[in-house]
């Protein structure tokens, strides 16, 4: 049963609006926290997020919480009309829910018999917890390159459904079809979209981010009570079908899910949202919450946290299962086609023939997506044949594939970094070096998903007293480095590793400062042996401002840890004309993790003007 | 504009499906091995009222990628019928509404799954169309048997999505314990 409010003996019940709004008036509800988190007043903001209209009953609510809370209360005592959905008990049920914890609100009842929509959404029964998802990001779409949240009620994990059927919460921007690539970064960036919540069934969300974008994900259960969880629910309720302003830098998915959770998590969760507030920021916030309560014995915010794999690493692995033979005549049927399948499956026994035959026709399906391919394509006919070959065998359960679950990027260092250091050009000139990104997953970082780099907006600057020189040292727009380390020996599977990275770096041309911008692009493999050690070998080309314009880098790449250190260095070529001729490149960096907020580095360099540098580099 | 666009495609569709029924029927009467049975036909109506009335026609591009594609940034659709409950129609939530969205959305994945025999899709299948453990194991045996059939039938492979699904709904609905009338 949810909060029993006990009023003290003699307590005036209250029977008329206005009683009760005497009554709120005395206990300052209307200025009370929940109450303008019920309305989405953002901090000390005179008004409220909501756009739409329709969410206040007071034509004054979205800039006075007062009249708004008049309003409710003179809603409460209306009679039901021919449609009690429409009543204002059904569908503010998360602010009448409150208001009875703080109020006598006659004749309320949770599970209002009336509001039959209600009770048919919000699963009362069968709503056992909630999550926060976190989903890694795509580098198909460039909104979705640093991730995105989800919210999901989590069902009973016993009903058979498999979580399948939890509602989830998206948050999202209500973009045009066709919108032109300039306006869709304009309007997103600095405003002109509205943007809502939409509630789906989690196997939509698993179709799409796990099977189709092919994305990890981390979900993190709450440790909220029945009290806490009921209001954010019916909440959620309240908010489907209103309209936000969206700013993909900070009024994001992530912010507006981590705004909702605020409702009923006593700490702060979204703050600090200082430029930008990327999703793996809430989740690193979450973490820290969970820590300091636990330490502090008051409990624990996070319940567990679950890695759910992509469909395309859970594929891999599954791949990784078959011998060398088996992965021989798996490639056979990839390249001949079903007609291979007869005499490359004999050589197996019946249990290696469903192992190969369940491989294939993952693949197959996984290609068809990964490929977008249309309805008539060949392709689908070829699978259904590998279908049919496999429903011919009997039914097995799957094998365990032993996936390596990988930690949350929120377990790492938060993606802002602001660094100090010393650098040295050379002996007697050593100047202060100031580093700052707004997103910084770097290959030494303590946030590097397997050994790969995200970087935005990388800026280092120098600063020479004696010289009495302020001077730009490196600048990346963007730095990526994609090591796929977990790949398979698929007929038409790629394999390669690839970077990009458009910027600047302070070069000495002369003995003159000069600052060429870079933009590289280059391909190559990668391999993984035990947990912390990664190798590479790329071929960058890359183009230039300063003579040669076009340059070719061919270059190897070490990177390993141990324990909190951190290592990465290459060597390489590369070409100083279009006549053969080339120079030794080298480089590397060395981070070692003082706190999960705090690392130290030393980097150096064959290439760069200062060929040295130490410091000190501070996340948040 | 929108709307108009989704409603003759919604229109369109409904002709579509009931000429293939109608044909259905046609091939019966003329003896070729294909046997419609009463609760096919049932089946086949509820799947395709499921279908229409819970906007599941909207979700499948006939020229797009099997499944929608739902970045940080969405396209607004306006269809969370099947979902939300929010303001859908009866049959578009409860056990099968449910299940038809299942197969309409994961029917690939649903088709790997009674390949194999077990996974995850199929597992829940099984739980919203039968009530204990061992009517679900039953359940995935006997489905995988007629589906087994389905798919070694001529045509199979050249039938559309949605006859795919239907044919699936309606082998769901023959080994479930979801009500269907008695034959008559």
């Amino acid at each position: 049963m949810f909060c029993l409010f006990v009023l003290p003996s003699g307590a005036e019940a209250q029977t008329s609006p206005e009683e009760t709004n005497s009554a709120a008036k005395k206990l300052g509800l209307s200025e009370h926290p929940t109450w303008l988190a019920l309305l989405h007043y953002e901090g000390r903001a005179a008004c409220s997020a909501v756009l739409t209209d329709g969410f206040f009953l007071s034509p004054d609510g979205r800039s006075d919480p007062e009249a708004e809370l008049t309003a409710t209360i003179a809603a409460y005592f209306l009679s039901w009309g021919q449609n009690p959905d429409a009543q204002a008990r059904c569908r503010y049920p998360a602010r009448y829910y409150w208001l009875s914890q703080q109020l006598r609100l006659p004749g309320y009842t949770l599970r209002e018999e009336k509001c039959r929509d209600l009770g048919n959404w919000a699963l009362f029964d069968t709503v056992k917890s909630v999550s926060l998802l976190l989903v890694s990001g795509y580098l198909g779409n460039p909104a979705s390159t640093f991730g995105h949240a989800l919210l999901k009620f989590n069902t009973d994990p016993l009903d058979g459904q498999n979580g399948l059927f939890d509602l989830t919460l998206n948050y999202g921007a209500v973009v045009p079809e066709k919108e032109r690539t300039l306006l869709y970064v304009a309007r997103g960036l600095f405003g002109g979209y509205k943007a809502g919540f939409s509630d789906q069934y989690f196997y939509t969300q698993d179709l799409v981010y796990s099977r189709t974008e092919f994305r990890d994900m981390w979900e993190y259960r709450l440790a909220l009570t029945d009290q806490e969880r009921r209001l954010l629910l019916l909440h959620v309720r309240e908010l489907l079908g209103n309209k936000f302003d969206y700013y993909f830098l900070e009024k994001n998915c992530a912010y507006r899910l981590g705004e909702l959770a605020d409702l009923v998590i006593d700490e702060e969760l979204v703050r600090s949202r200082l430029f930008w507030y990327p999703p793996v920021k809430l989740f690193y916030r979450l973490a820290e919450l969970d820590r300091s309560r636990r330490s502090s014995g008051r409990g624990n915010l996070i319940e567990e946290v679950r890695f759910i794999p992509s469909s395309q690493r859970v594929l891999y692995y599954q791949l990784n299962l078959l011998t060398p033979d088996e992965m021989k005549a798996f490639n056979a049927v990839v390249s001949g086609g079903p007609r291979e399948l007869p005499g490359q499956l004999e050589k197996f026994a019946g249990e290696r023939q469903i192992l190969i035959l369940d491989s294939l026709l993952a693949y197959q399906q996984y290609r068809l997506i990964a490929d977008n391919a249309r309805p008539g394509d060949e392709r689908h006919k070829i699978k259904d044949q590998i279908l049919l070959a496999r429903l011919r065998l009997p039914a097995r359960l799957r094998p365990s594939t032993g996936l390596r679950e990988l930690a949350s990027p929120a377990a790492g260092s938060p993606p802002m970094v602001f660094g100090a250091g010393i650098a040295a050009e050379a002996k007697d000139k050593t100047y202060l070096r100031l580093n700052w990104s707004p997103f910084k997953q770097e290959i030494t970082g303590d946030n590097s998903l397997e050994g790969n780099e995200l970087v935005l907006f990388d800026l280092a600057a120098g600063f020479m007293k004696a010289a009495r020189k302020v001077f730009l040292e490196r600048f990346d727009l963007l730095r990526v480095l994609n090591l796929k380390t977990l790949s398979v020996a698929a007929a038409g599977e790629s394999r390669l590793s690839w970077q990009l990275r458009f910027g600047a770096d302070r070069v000495k041309v002369d003995g003159e400062d000069r600052y060429p911008a870079v933009g590289s692009f280059g391909v190559g493999r990668a391999w993984r042996r035990r947990e912390n050690i990664i190798y590479y070998a790329l071929l960058d080309l890359s183009g230039h401002t300063l003579p040669p314009y076009a340059r070719l880098r061919p270059q190897l790449g070490l990177k390993f840890d141990l324990g909190k250190l951190r290592t990465w260095i290459y060597s390489g070529l590369e070409t100083t004309g279009y006549d053969g001729g080339s120079r030794g490149i080298w480089g590397g960096k060395t981070q070692y993790l003082l706190t999960s907020r705090t690392a130290v580095y030393c980097e150096v360099s064959g290439e760069k003007a200062a060929p040295a540098s130490l410091g000190l580099n501070w996340y948040w | 504009m929108k709307k108009t666009v989704i409603s003759g495609c919604v229109a369109v569709l409904s002709v579509l499906v009931y000429s293939q029924i109608a044909r259905a029927y046609k091939s019966a009467a003329a003896g070729d091995g294909y046997t419609v049975s009463q609760s096919d036909v049932y089946s086949d109506k509820k799947f395709f009222d499921i279908y229409t009335e819970c906007g599941l026609g909207a979700m499948l591009a006939p020229n797009g990628p099997t499944y929608a594609a739902i970045t940080n940034i969405t396209w607004d659709s306006g269809i969370t019928a099947i979902s939300s409950h929010f303001s859908s129609p009866g049959n578009c939530f409860g056990g099968e509404g449910k299940i038809a969205s299942l197969i309409n959305k994961a029917y690939a994945l649903l088709e790997a799954d009674l390949a194999s025999g077990s996974g995850r899709y199929l597992d829940t299948l099984a739980a919203l169309a039968a009530r204990d453990l061992r009517a679900r194991q039953r359940f995935k045996a006997v489905l995988r048997r007629d589906f087994a059939k389905a798919v070694a039938a001529p045509g199979y492979s050249d039938s559309t999505r949605f006859e795919k699904e239907r044919l699936l709904f309606r082998l769901v609905s023959k080994h479930s314990c979801l009500e269907r009338p008695e034959p008559g």
